[in-house]
């Protein structure tokens, strides 16, 4: 899967589940304190992530996770390792 | 991004008080002197702390004047009952969690728990501040499915380890709420591992997000997070209650909560949570000394 279909699937789903704006979606955008991401949305990521990309998310991996930018990193290192 | 932090609630934290030597010195006295003699010293202390601890006493004030419609005088002394009930509560289960197992457990309705650890999916139980549901753990012991609960990181040392020690012999995990989230993707490993997850579904842990219920036809709110993490993991849901009745006997109510399986997440999760308001309702009306949120919940 390319980079950019990653990043489409998962600003489609931060737009139409998590209701962001799409303007506010800059990979350097802060996850918690730019985008508002909350625990709850994160139940909704960590489903999203299974369903869309076949991905179980480990605890520890989400450590590193900070900006938009790591997460698209974090989802594309693992679909296409 | 940093370590692992606690994040703390935004309302009452959720602790239990006391520090290390404090928490210790209990375990050795209920040991040494007995159930019946530490509910007799407890006695003592239980205005003091009515009277100086001014959130906990108006918030039940408030409890019974607006749940149950009791005057003010009677409230005021009610919250003397409740409190003086909590302590004996709290006793129990620091007993429970030392190791003793005299007490006389009744269960109401918990057949369906058990028909859930026999099928291979995970599934949350909903607990709640009314009761003991901690004890809820040491009842369901069973070897067939790991039990995690969802806890507030932010107790003291001793209590944890004591709580982890308890918890160990029960088989039980904890979940600890951090900053991080990592906590939502050990709870979805947890029931992608077939594992039973217990979360508190009357308190804010994590998020303030809330859903809007009825209870007694007072209009309060209930944290969204438990309904939409079983909404959207698509697992089943039981609200349990331990409610004290007498001297070392306790009654443990389960059941299950459900809604259409076609129905989106969030409504779903509306659905939810009127169910367990309504369980809530039930349960306070028949023990109505038993709620045991000591800060303004109905605001």
């Amino acid at each position: 899967m390319s980079r950019a279909e990653i990043e489409d699937r998962i600003n489609k789903f931060l737009i139409e589940e998590i209701e962001l704006e799409k303007q506010a979606l800059k990979p350097e955008a802060l996850l918690k304190e730019d985008l508002g991401i909350d625990s709850l949305d994160y139940v909704d990521i960590a489903v999203m992530v299974e369903n869309n990309f076949g991905l179980k998310i480990k605890p520890e991996d989400m450590k590193n996770v900070v900006i938009l930018g790591d997460f698209y990193n974090f989802i594309d290192k693992k679909v296409n390792q | 991004m940093p370590d692992s932090q606690a994040v703390t609630s935004s309302s009452w934290k959720g602790t239990t008080d006391g520090g290390d030597f404090g928490i210790n010195s209990l375990f050795f006295m209920i040991r040494v002197f007995g159930l019946r003699t530490m509910y007799f010293f407890m006695a003592f202390a239980i205005p003091f702390y009515v009277f100086f601890r001014k959130e906990a006493r108006t918030g039940i004030m408030n409890y019974y004047q607006k749940i149950h419609g009791f005057p003010k005088s009677r409230s005021f002394f009610r919250v003397f009952t409740n409190n003086f009930l909590f302590g004996k509560m709290m006793f129990d289960r620091f007993a429970i969690m030392a190791g003793d197992r005299n007490f006389n457990i009744e269960f109401i309705n918990n057949d369906k728990f058990w028909d859930l650890i026999e099928q291979p999916e995970g599934f949350m139980l909903g607990s709640s501040h009314i009761g003991s549901f901690e004890l809820a753990g040491y009842m369901f012991h069973q070897d067939k499915k790991k039990i995690n609960s969802l806890v507030f990181d932010g107790e003291s040392a001793a209590m944890q380890r004591r709580r982890i020690e308890a918890f160990n012999k029960n088989g039980i995990t904890e979940i600890a709420v951090k900053s991080d989230m990592s906590h939502v993707f050990a709870i979805k490993n947890a029931f992608d591992n077939g594992e039973i997850v217990s979360m508190p579904c009357d308190r804010m842990l994590g998020s303030t997000k809330n859903i809007k219920v009825f209870i007694n036809n007072v209009e309060t709110y209930l944290p969204l997070g438990p309904f939409i993490t079983s909404a959207q993991m698509n697992v089943k849901l039981l609200s349990v209650f331990v409610m004290r009745e007498k001297f070392r006997h306790y009654k443990v109510y389960v059941n299950e909560i459900s809604a259409d399986e076609v129905l989106p997440s969030r409504d779903k999760a509306k659905i939810y949570a009127d169910s367990f308001a309504n369980d809530i309702q039930e349960i306070i009306n028949h023990y109505p000394d038993q709620w045991f949120n000591f800060y303004n919940f109905w605001n």
